[in-house]
């Protein structure tokens, strides 16, 4: 039984030291990026989401689009429960799995093994439990030998593959992916997909932020789009996709004005001219360059005869 | 399994208390995170965590030579008054130096799921009272070899001990939290340790100070020393040093809680 529940969820990231962006001229619209200012008019914190309110269910598997900074993995955090926004509430019911960067939740000192023995532990699994299971998520992870070394000597993809096999494989209700379906090798991918969506299948909630369409088509039955700290639309993945589509279609060239037409022209016809030119004068450079050498062939014909006929002077005498 | 439902937003000091009771409530996690964390210090090493012992034992013995002629007590006390009150002052220094950074190098973890803060605290904790365990080898050995046997008053020690403890949990949050938000505390605070242990009785006796003490008792940290050396090494409680103990502890570990319930949901954004 797993339920998510947001209710105006604002949250924003504080300044603390260092540079504030400065604002300059008349600030952004709101939403994401828009800084807030104290009464002494210095910036001291960023919007990252501003007035969220979406409840899921069991079963469903949401999409999360938008561009980067509108505020995806944010909303997976909160969802997490790693960050708690200051206003607005959040009911998380279930236990969650998120799959973020490689690096977090995970000792890279320490061997593989013991690094899913951490994670057991801290889904709430006592030793032995996880001892128990231990072959299983071996065998799912694939790295054989290397689960005896430490995780800082493994690749990215072998790094992934653990950290996928650990977040999954202590029952979740609630898994969250940060552009994460990409990851691995084919074979590894395949493993994945089925195994989550095994998982949501076993009545369980599915968030996933991706800029791949076709991931969130295949693995999503909900899309919510995120722009700007907002959620601008939220619903079907067809009907959103289409909408975000819509809205974020470049706009067509505008239609070209006479003077521009004539403006073209006149350009097109200057550099033709300028190449006749060119051609014109390189035309001219090679008839000279031909007389020249001409010129030169006469002068050396003429110095071999006199040459010949000093020699055969020399050898008569 | 945990109880995985969790409000985001509510009442903080609920949420407070909610955090460290389900902290020390996985007390696997944090025994296994401690137990890793020794383990990676001491790899690769042939003695492994006995070099707290060694070094230990080096310094006691070192100060022992150079600061006796300083004193007018035998040399068998001060041996023992030395060991013991080292002792004490690494296992405060340990927990201080370690409080501070508490939060800042547990960034990994806190961003990569749902943990109490009280659990970072406790694995803390625990790498320290292991190590205090360690050093407390050469406490005992010297005790022995001078034939110094604790009365039942040394019991004392033992609840001063557990003191130690609390007022550790509560400084790790305090000095957790100020460091993570603040980055110069940390090293406000090493500037003030490394001067502490020249004004905390451990290489002299306060009696020797004569008019000086007067002033040098002002330091909290003399008289968590004294009440925990007094009972172990000659079977006297000092009350006076015990009621100072005492009221840090009530002091700080409201000023724990009340700072815990303000920054539990804000610290994740000051990492």
């Amino acid at each position: 039984m797993a339920s998510i529940v947001l209710e105006h969820i604002t949250l924003s990231y504080p300044i603390l030291g260092g540079d504030k962006p400065k604002v300059v001229g008349p600030s952004r619209l709101g939403g994401a990026g828009s800084v807030i200012k104290d009464g002494a008019n210095r910036t001291r914190s960023v919007v990252a989401l501003e007035d969220i309110s979406f409840e899921l269910k069991d079963g469903d598997r949401l999409g999360l689009i938008g561009r980067n900074g509108s505020g995806k993995s944010t909303l997976l955090r909160i969802i997490a429960g790693i960050y708690e926004p200051l206003e607005g509430r959040a009911r998380i019911e279930g236990a969650v799995a998120g799959l973020f960067s490689v690096g977090l939740g995970v000792h890279p000192e320490t061997t593989g093994f013991r690094n899913i023995m951490l994670s057991g532990l801290m889904a709430g699994y006592s030793r032995a439990q996880v001892t128990d299971m231990m072959p299983e998520i071996a065998a799912f992870c694939d790295l054989g030998e290397y689960l005896d070394m430490p995780v800082r000597t493994y690749s990215n993809g072998m790094a992934m593959r653990l950290k996928f096999a650990c977040a999954t494989a202590f029952d979740a209700d609630i898994i969250l992916m940060d552009e994460w379906l990409g990851a691995g090798d084919p074979s590894f991918q395949d493993k994945a997909q089925k195994r989550l969506r095994k998982m949501v299948d076993e009545a369980g909630i599915l968030m996933l932020a991706s800029h791949n369409h076709s991931v969130i088509r295949k693995s999503c039955n909900k899309l919510a789009w995120l722009d700007r700290g907002r959620l601008r639309a939220f619903g079907d993945v067809e009907e959103v996709l289409a909408y975000h589509d819509e809205a974020t279609r470049p706009p067509a060239p505008p239609a070209k004005t006479k003077r521009q037409i004539g403006k073209e022209r006149d350009r097109a016809a200057r550099i033709e001219a300028d190449r006749e030119r060119r051609r014109q004068e390189k035309r001219i450079e090679l008839k000279r360059e031909k007389r020249r050498r001409e010129k030169r062939r006469q002068i050396a014909d003429a110095k071999k005869v006199a040459t010949d006929v000093a020699h055969d002077a020399d050898s008569t005498t | 399994m945990p109880a995985n439902y969790y409000e985001l937003g509510n009442n903080q000091f609920n949420a407070a208390f909610a955090d460290i009771t389900s902290g020390l409530f996985r007390w696997r996690l944090w025994i296994a995170l401690a137990f890793e964390d020794i383990r990676l210090r001491f790899k690769r090493t042939y003695i492994g965590i006995l070099w707290t012992t060694v070094s230990f034992a080096f310094f006691v013995a070192v100060k022992v030579l150079i600061f006796s002629p300083f004193t007018t007590v035998d040399s068998a006390y001060f041996t023992n008054y030395v060991a013991i009150g080292f002792f004490a002052w690494m296992f405060i220094s340990s927990l201080i130096s370690d409080g501070c950074n508490v939060f800042t190098n547990s960034e990994r973890w806190m961003k990569g799921g749902r943990l109490p803060l009280t659990l970072f605290v406790n694995v803390s904790m625990t790498r320290s009272v292991i190590l205090a365990f360690f050093n407390f080898i050469v406490v005992a050995g010297l005790m022995a070899i001078y034939h110094i046997t604790p009365t039942v008053t040394a019991l004392w020690s033992l609840v001063v001990f557990l003191l130690f403890i609390v007022n550790g949990f509560s400084l790790h949050f305090i000095l957790g939290i100020l460091c993570a938000r603040f980055r110069d505390v940390s090293h406000l605070i090493q500037a003030i340790m490394r001067v502490m242990l020249f004004l905390t009785p451990i290489f002299w006796l306060p009696e020797q100070m004569g008019d000086l003490w007067k002033y040098l008792s002002f330091n909290p940290f003399a008289h968590f020393l004294i009440s925990f050396r007094d009972p172990l090494l000659s079977g006297t409680v000092p009350w006076n040093s015990f009621a100072v103990v005492l009221s840090f502890t009530v002091v700080l570990s409201l000023l724990a809680f009340a700072l815990l319930a303000f920054a539990r949901r804000r610290i994740i954004f000051w990492l």
